[in-house]
């Protein structure tokens, strides 16, 4: 019985304890689930989620449009500003007259009709409008809508709204360059590998105030326009360039063509009489004349059925410098017979006349000059700038070379970009008496009014009536003037033009170069000189100190 | 016996040196990933204010402000003259 029992008991016992060691291993077994699962989700799935963090963030990484573009100083001239832009995958829009009406309370220039045709298309991409303002972001947000998707974009803004619009130019929507230097550089613009700035020849400060001085005078002669070029003789770099009317390339869609045509560098204007001075210059260079040979100008010349007659002649004989003083049309037009045509056409080539300006800009015009042999009155109309058209920059380059020591710069907008070695386009022994020459123009000839104390301005101002229909409309002048200070060291040069001013109570009715030109190259220097850290001499300068400080100077 | 529980100790403590040293990893990738984030808000902040700068800056509206506010104006090539320092003395 008893031996019965302890059998059952140790069977019994058996079963319990396979029963135990099954419980034992089963909670091992959970355990064992639940240790994986906790290494699994704490090691591995934070492991895999950090990765692609990382993998998103690297393919988010914040990359810039475009470079920034900034002035000799540092100063920012275009940047990129983060916005957001707002499309709608119209696929997910359930009442499209609700969500149309909904954004146009809230975004603004958004044509109702337009998006609505949009938002009922099939399509699951459609720009409702690009660059929104952080308020229009939160309030598209707020709207809540299913299918309304905002996206990171960037803007380019250009802080000095006007002021460089023509330099520096503006993109389109999407970040492509469209003119100025935008376009030119738009590749250099765009690349990932150099982040530094685009530096530029151009003094934002010299800029503005050339501007805004231009600004004041195109208003006073209730002109169309004006240009203005302020330039280093020697390096080629273009410290100030405006054209008038400007725009705002920050808001593109407002502005006309008018508007964006840059008189500077695509506008072709006769250079009137700024052109004597190649005349004088080449003649000079060629040994035909000396400053005191003289010419008898009393008379008007005849050619065919065309006369040339001087405006205000003075009459009688007149050396060559008076010729320039008193900027006479009748001298050059015999000066230039000694020349010849075809060492006219040489030196005008020289003087990059006759080809494309050789700037790194997009917006550019060839010259206009009569193709084949010139005859004896294009020879002679051109000498004093008429029958021949070029740009402001392709006049006041002309002019450089000859106060420069004798050599054609290359213009430069970038300030690192190489510079060419310059050509000789006329010997420094002659550019050194043109300089004393065009002094004698402002000190007492009919530039005077170009003149600013201490600076002891050089250059010559020119008139020519625009191309109107079949002829030369009598009522509408380019007023021009090249000038260069101080004539004995030249550290700038300065082109300045009015664009068909009206004669006023301003002007006198008196719409000449001499007249309304002058005294904006005059203002001009008198304010960006101290900006240039150019210093008005306090010494008494006579007549006589001209020549005796051109013939000392060792250039 | 002995033998075969040291070598799993080894391989366990190897393996759990693994995982150690790959969370270290992972950790300072997120710091990194942190900074990288900071940094990049910082700069469009920075842009953001050297636009504002830029804008405010605008030598047209120092000029404005110069001449309405502190009565100043450009000066004349007659009121500039230059100063000559003798750094010697």
């Amino acid at each position: 019985m008893d031996i019965d029992n302890f059998g059952k008991d140790i069977n019994r016992l058996n079963i319990i304890h396979k029963r135990v060691l099954v419980i034992i291993l089963a909670i091992a077994v959970l355990y064992s689930i639940l240790i994986l699962r906790m290494f699994e989700l704490n090691v591995i799935k934070y492991l895999e989620t950090s990765a692609i963090e990382s993998k998103q963030y690297a393919s988010k990484s914040y990359k810039l449009m475009r470079r920034q573009i900034v002035d000799r100083n540092d100063q920012i001239l275009a940047s990129n500003l983060r916005t957001a832009s707002l499309y709608a995958n119209c696929k997910q829009i359930k009442d499209p007259e609700y969500v149309a009406q909904a954004i146009c309370e809230i975004l603004s220039n958004v044509d109702y009709e337009e998006l609505l045709e949009k938002l009922k298309s099939d399509s699951s991409f459609k720009w409702v409008k690009r660059h929104l303002t952080p308020k229009e972001q939160q309030q598209i947000n707020d709207l809540g809508i299913y299918g309304l998707i905002m996206v990171d974009d960037q803007k380019r803004i250009y802080p000095h709204t006007s002021t460089l619009s023509h330099v520096v130019g503006f993109v389109d929507v999407d970040g492509n360059g469209m003119s100025g230097i935008e376009r030119q550089h738009d590749e250099l613009l765009k690349t990932e590998e150099d982040s530094t700035p685009l530096r530029l020849t151009i003094d934002l400060n010299v800029q503005s105030t050339v501007r805004d001085i231009l600004l004041k005078h195109v208003s006073k002669n209730s002109a169309l326009g004006g240009a203005a070029i302020v330039m280093e003789p020697y390096s080629g770099e273009i410290i100030a360039m405006v054209s008038l009317p400007d725009f705002d390339p920050n808001f593109i869609e407002d502005n006309n063509t008018e508007k964006m045509f840059n008189r500077n560098t695509m506008g072709l204007y006769e250079p009137g009489s700024t052109a004597k001075v190649l005349t004088v210059a080449m003649a000079l260079d060629l040994g035909v004349v000396n400053e005191n040979s003289t010419y008898n100008v009393s008379h008007p010349l005849k050619y065919g059925r065309f006369t040339i007659h001087d405006y205000k002649g003075k009459g009688g004989d007149l050396s060559v410098r008076e010729i320039l003083m008193y900027s006479s049309n009748l001298g050059v037009a015999q000066i230039i017979k000694n020349v010849g045509s075809i060492k006219q056409k040489e030196y005008l080539d020289k003087f990059g006349f006759l080809d494309p300006l050789k700037l790194d800009f997009p917006e550019k015009a060839s010259p206009m000059a009569p193709k084949r042999n010139w005859s004896e009155v294009s020879s002679a109309t051109i000498s004093f700038g008429h029958g021949i058209a070029v740009s402001p920059l392709h006049a006041l380059l002309g002019f450089t070379s000859v106060i420069n020591g004798g050599y054609m710069v290359k213009p430069k907008l970038i300030r690192d970009s190489l510079n060419e070695p310059p050509q000789r386009v006329i010997s420094k022994a002659t550019s050194m008496r043109m300089r004393k020459i065009l002094r004698m123009v402002v000190a007492e000839g009919r530039t005077n009014k170009a003149e600013v104390a201490g600076y002891f301005v050089a250059g010559k101002t020119g008139t020519s009536e625009k191309v109107k229909g079949k002829g030369y409309a009598k009522d509408a002048n380019i007023a021009t003037v090249c000038v260069t200070f101080p004539y004995n060291e030249p550290k700038y040069v300065v082109y300045a033009m009015i664009d068909e001013a009206e004669g006023n109570e301003y002007n006198f009715g008196f719409t000449t170069g001499g007249m309304i030109a002058a005294p904006l190259a005059s203002e001009l220097i008198e304010n960006i000189a101290p900006l240039l850290k150019v210093a008005p001499s306090s010494s008494e300068h006579t007549v006589g100190d001209v020549f005796a400080d051109i013939d000392n100077k060792k250039l | 016996m002995l033998h075969k529980v040291f070598k799993i100790t080894v391989l366990l403590l190897l393996a759990m040196g693994i995982i150690y040293l790959k969370i270290g990893v992972v950790s300072h990738e997120k710091e990194l990933l942190s900074l990288n984030k900071q940094i990049r808000a910082i700069s469009e902040d920075m842009e953001v204010l050297e636009a504002e700068l830029t804008y405010l800056s605008r030598p047209e509206r120092i000029r404005q402000i110069a001449s309405e506010n502190l009565n100043l104006q450009f000066p004349r090539s007659t009121q500039v003259s230059k100063l000559e320092i003798d750094l010697g003395q």
